[in-house]
């Protein structure tokens, strides 16, 4: 480690990028939410220009975009939908993924590359792909109801692609290589004599899980959590194919600015929207880091 | 049922095998172990994860060749249908100005027509409806792995190598967007350099955002794997330069790292849907938001074959990926 200066003009280019693109905007967007919406300036009694500028003075900046998630029913309602459908699919994806994780740490059996890639297939898939996927197979006439139909009589999960579950699972589907991989990198740090310890001592499989792999498991699960519950939060593609009525926080956010032309509302509610997802992933991820001091 | 625990004896011996420390247990407590039923958890839990991946992937393969129409009829009202039509005319004209005649194949005859039970024709029709938006994706992800590369090795030496003021900062910083939701980073953008609206520019400044963060993971984990430090400094000492340094230490030990991550680049900024789906104009559409046309405007078999072709990109990049990819893969979790 040594001369300072180079380290920092290598990374000066990143740096600068980083900053153009992603910081600046933030802000630049954070600012725009203060700035009253479209519709607020028409009906009160800010001045535009002719060619369509507003100019808005420093006394009509206004909390009410940044309030409208406690104001606004259908903003709320979205907002906590996202919330909820991020934390239970989070939860389920684990409780899917903690086994072929497990099995990838553990065992040897043939395939287990090929296993491993198929997992992996969804990481590149858009939202809107798995959408479509779900309608092909939930859906009115997707494949499983079909086939069920045809086997059996009944048709099984008849356009279940458009209800709260079929999100829900179409969102299961792509936390599952990010969950299995998180999940996999952190089972494979684990201190596994600790728990053949357990067992010579004569612990019994119920207390080895209780007291041993549990307190273990518990910061992989949350820091596995912190990735599943943040790309959850941001997914939009699903929800715009699948969502009829209700709605999510992005898909509020894209209607806002495409169908309202609420541009400032939509940038208060894409603040929150970051600020949450990316604290929540934070704490989460702080938390597990702290608790891996002892495994391993 | 039986196949987890007739299987859970060779498989523990292979444990064994594998993991040496634990594995020493003797025959008796192997078959006592009462783990047979986490096992079957195990094995469950993959099985249903693996037809949940699989399952829709052979209905969508199934759907981009049928000509059957149970799952929804094959339209002659897509989106691009009149480009289809409208083109291929064009082309009889001029073919049948030079006097020749030319043999349209299914277009002439339209989708009602097609004989058989297995056709490609829905493969041409996305290829002449969609296969602009292909290209600019393909070239936008090519252009992002091409930057990637510099940016991230550039960066991921001067983080391993070096201290410099800041330098958890900007390490948080660049690894932020694994995190930050697309959408909020696209109306950020536009709202920021609403200027560059119009031009794939603002698109691939979405896609090496969400790039970037893989390349510099995958970079900074396979320097900081081996004592990368000591080596330089030794080559540093016995008199290398910069350019040898480069030339024989770091991109010698790097080349895996920059394949793996060139190649989780290239499929993240072709399926980048999130931020770009804003980014886009109907003049620079990339190809998964010209699949959401085609989802809302298409028939049932046309997506099915703009979603394939898809996958036949995709997935041998992430395939090849997980078979040449050894450690710094397992490392790379994040979104």
């Amino acid at each position: 480690m040594m001369r300072h200066w180079l380290g920092a003009l290598y990374i000066m280019p990143l740096t600068v990028f980083f900053v153009a693109v992603m910081v600046y905007p933030f802000f630049n967007m954070v600012f725009q939410g203060f700035i009253p919406s479209q519709a607020m300036l028409e009906a009160g009694s800010a001045m535009s220009t002719a060619d369509g500028e507003y100019i808005v003075t420093w006394d009509e900046l206004t909390l009410a975009n940044y309030l409208s998630v406690f104001t606004d029913d259908h903003i709320r309602s979205g907002l906590t939908l996202s919330l909820a459908i991020s934390v239970i699919v989070s939860f389920v994806s684990i409780f899917l993924c903690i086994g072929p994780a497990w099995l990838l740490v553990r065992k040897e059996f043939p395939g287990k590359r090929m296993f491993r890639a198929i997992l992996t297939v969804p990481m590149a898939f858009s939202g809107i792909i798995i959408g479509f996927l779900a309608v092909i197979m939930i859906g009115r006439i997707g494949a499983i109801p079909l086939i069920t139909d045809w086997l059996f009589g009944i048709p099984v999960a008849e356009a279940l692609a458009y209800s709260l579950t079929g999100l829900g699972i179409a969102y299961i589907w792509f936390q599952i290589p990010r969950a299995t991989l998180n999940l996999e990198s952190a089972i494979r740090k684990f201190d596994w004599d600790l728990e053949s310890a357990a067992r010579s001592l004569g612990a019994s499989p119920f207390q080895t899980v209780r007291y041993v792999l549990l307190p273990l498991l518990t910061p992989a699960i949350v820091s596995t959590m912190a990735v599943t519950f943040a790309v959850s939060m941001g997914s939009f593609g699903v929800a715009l194919l699948l969502l009829k009525k209700a709605t999510v926080l992005p898909l509020e956010i894209y209607t806002q600015m495409y169908s309202t032309l609420a541009f400032e509302l939509s940038a208060a509610l894409s603040v929150q929207l970051a600020v949450v997802t990316v604290g929540v992933n934070y704490f989460l991820r702080r938390y597990g880091e702290r608790h891996y001091a002892f495994a391993s | 049922m039986h196949s987890p625990r007739d299987g859970q004896g060779v498989a523990a011996a292979a444990a064994g095998v594998a993991h040496p420390a634990l594995g020493v247990a003797t025959p008796a407590a192997k078959t006592r172990r009462p783990i047979s039923l986490w096992l079957v958890f195990c094995a469950l839990s993959s099985l249903l994860l693996l037809f949940m991946i699989i399952a829709p992937l052979i209905v969508c393969l199934w759907g981009s060749f049928t000509t059957l129409k149970v799952m929804g009829a094959g339209s002659e009202r897509g989106a691009g249908w009149e480009q289809v039509t409208t083109s291929r005319d064009e082309e009889k004209a001029e073919s049948q100005s030079a006097a020749a005649s030319v043999d349209l194949g299914v277009f002439a005859k339209g989708a009602r027509n097609i004989a058989g039970s297995v056709t490609t024709f829905w493969y041409q029709y996305v290829w002449e409806v969609y296969g602009g938006t292909l290209h600019l994706s393909l070239m936008l992800a090519v252009i992002s792995i091409c930057i990637c590369i510099v940016l991230g090795v550039l960066g991921g030496y001067a983080l391993v190598r070096y201290t410099f003021f800041g330098k958890n900062l900007i390490e948080e910083m660049i690894l932020l967007p694994l995190s930050l939701p697309g959408i909020a980073v696209a109306v950020a953008l536009i709202e920021t350099y609403g200027v560059l609206r119009g031009s794939w520019v603002i698109i691939l400044f979405g896609h090496l955002l969400y790039t970037l963060p893989f390349m510099m993971q995958s970079v900074t984990n396979t320097l900081r794997s081996f004592d990368f430090v000591t080596l330089e400094q030794a080559a540093s000492s016995m008199g290398a330069g910069p350019w040898q340094r480069l030339r024989y230490i770091l991109l010698p030990n790097l080349k895996h790292a920059i394949i793996v991550g060139s190649l989780l680049v290239f499929a993240i900024s072709l399926g980048e849907f999130n931020a770009s789906f804003l980014l886009n104009t109907p003049f620079n559409q990339t190809f998964p938001a010209a699949l959401y046309d085609s989802y809302t405007n298409d028939s049932f078999q046309v997506s099915s074959a703009a979603t394939c072709i898809f996958m036949f990109i995709v997935i041998p990049a992430l395939m090849a990926m997980q078979l040449i990819g050894g450690k710094e893969m397992r490392d790379i979790g994040g979104a």
